[in-house]
């Protein structure tokens, strides 16, 4: 498998709270990449480091081939990125935004750009700073999909939009994917968006990475388990164990992952009895993900 | 790109340029027009000495004008987080040179202002045949000083908050510690003020600053 972004042994400080510790990163190509996290997880500072906005402390990142940061232009030349917040000139109109942003760009289809405004509605002559949320949203969906991008970096590219504004940049975006098979990096804290349109999904929080898996492994293999008689874990399971915690009585209730179905005959062996299996969806899998990285964390710690 | 890079700076600073081309128009058919019924046109001396008045006027407005595009270009910016500009496809040294150069282009904005309006101005006066108007060289030296501190502001502001308030602090110990040592070290005090005067006189690196500024002159 091939990759659009590698990133090896990252390492980022700001400030004396937050820092990127280690970070071990793997975004195949072709693939919707979600990059999920609560608030403050380190996930926009990521996609800054990435992109060659923010110099890293250590560690490697290549993006589409090209070492980042020293690269970063010739890589930002094939990238379209969607920041969290409107990031455009305020007193330029839309068209001359749409203009300025052309000239950076040699892959710019002008043709494709006038299409997506008229179906995203924005008025060529309206300023900048005077776009609603959703407009303003729009609009850079708009100027990094028609730069033809190979990757698109997407953070937190529907956050505050309505439910229909949010259809219609997700549908722009995934027509554009379905279309040139771009690979597409989103960052996002609402999970159930990320379920919708990703295959691969990585977990962030306290500027490390916790869990990184195709989609299908995090939304089926992570799973709650009511035990009775739990075993010791003499003989280890075939299966991570996130959390643990008592039950009524003699029961517990453990949260696994890389769960099978086969895997019921190891508490078989013992004398415990596995009496229920429950799945997860993807907002219980990440919270749990995340619950047991903390737990660990402050165990280390 | 170049193109495109004018035109948003023009955007960004077409309120300041009109202000300053338009002062820069005016002030030396105003200066002359307000000095010139009490002095008469026969004092020579007089002249010059209000040609000097609209030199310093224009030099006043220049390095304004210079260092208020280089501000107001990097506030843009730094209200977007530097976000937009760092996003794209260019490596730094090339964005920066295209704002530096496009910023110079505008520049010349209030300079042309300053040549035709020091022309009007002086074309009002019946010089006497010893003194002659530097209209022209007048303009051309506001380039250059509007250029340096233009520059001077670009680099301040774009070497980052923290690089900035380094340089200007080193430069204001360095001055504090030189006028000290002038004092206190009688033997330094000659190369002290020799590089001093290097620095801003002709052909110095502040030189145009400092130097003599006129519309009238012999």
């Amino acid at each position: 498998m091939t990759h659009a972004i590698t990133i090896d042994n990252l390492s980022y400080r700001a400030g004396q709270h937050f820092a990127i510790r280690d970070l071990r990163m793997r975004v195949p190509n072709g693939s919707v990449y979600g990059f999920l996290g609560p608030n403050g997880s380190g996930k926009t500072t990521t996609l800054r480091l990435l992109l060659g906005m923010l110099p890293p402390a250590d560690g490697t990142i290549t993006v589409l081939g090209h070492e980042i940061p020293r690269g970063a232009h010739r890589a930002l030349a094939r990238i379209g990125y969607v920041p969290e917040r409107l990031h455009l000139y305020p007193m330029l109109t839309v068209a001359e935004t749409m203009r300025h942003h052309a000239s950076f760009y040699p892959t710019w289809d002008a043709t494709e750009a006038e299409r997506l405004r008229r179906t995203f509605d924005l008025r060529a002559e309206q300023r900048v700073g005077r776009l609603s949320k959703g407009e303003a949203g729009k609009l850079m969906m708009l100027l990094a999909l028609a730069v033809r991008p190979e990757l698109l970096v997407l953070d937190e590219p529907t956050d505050g939009l309505d439910p229909v504004v949010r259809r219609d940049v997700l549908a722009a975006l995934l027509e554009y994917v379905s279309a040139h098979g771009a690979t597409v990096l989103v960052s996002s804290h609402l999970v159930h968006e990320q379920e919708r349109i990703c295959d691969w999904i990585a977990v962030m929080d306290g500027g490390r990475l916790v869990a990184e898996m195709p989609m299908h492994a995090f939304r089926s293999g992570i799973k709650r388990l009511r035990i009775a008689g739990p075993p010791p874990l003499t003989t280890p399971a075939p299966f991570g164990i996130l959390a643990r915690r008592a039950g009524t009585g003699r029961e517990e209730e453990w949260v696994v992952r890389d769960w099978r179905d086969d895997m019921t005959s190891w508490f078989a062996a013992g004398d415990a009895s596995l009496r229920e299996v429950v799945d997860l969806d993807l907002e219980e899998s990440f919270v749990e993900t995340l619950r047991a990285a903390r737990d660990a964390g402050g165990r280390a710690a | 790109m170049f193109g495109q890079t004018l035109y948003v700076q023009w955007k960004w600073n077409r309120d300041f340029l009109a202000f300053y081309t338009f002062v820069a128009f005016t002030a030396p058919l105003i200066i002359l027009w307000v000095a010139l019924p009490h002095l008469g046109l026969s004092s020579a001396r007089e002249l010059v000495r209000i040609g000097g008045v609209v030199g310093i006027a224009i030099a006043v407005i220049s390095v304004c004008a210079g260092m208020t595009v280089a501000w107001q270009g990097y506030g843009v910016d730094e209200r977007l987080g530097h976000i937009y500009a760092l996003s794209l496809p260019v490596t730094r040294t090339r964005a920066l040179v295209m704002r530096a150069t496009t910023a110079f282009a505008l520049l010349t904005l209030p300079v042309i202002g300053v040549w035709i309006g020091s022309a009007l101005a002086a074309a009002q006066v019946e010089l006497p045949a010893n003194l002659h108007s530097y209209a022209g060289s007048l303009a051309g030296r506001a380039l250059l000083a509007a250029w340096l501190a233009h520059a001077c502001m670009f680099a301040l502001r774009y070497s980052a908050g923290r690089r900035a308030k380094i340089v200007l602090f080193t430069l204001a110990i360095v001055v504090g510690s030189l006028g000290f040592a002038t004092e206190a070290v009688p033997s330094a005090r000659a190369t002290i003020v020799r590089t001093a005067e290097f620095l801003i006189s002709n052909p110095g690196p502040f030189g145009v600053f400092f130097g003599r500024w006129t519309l009238l002159d012999v």
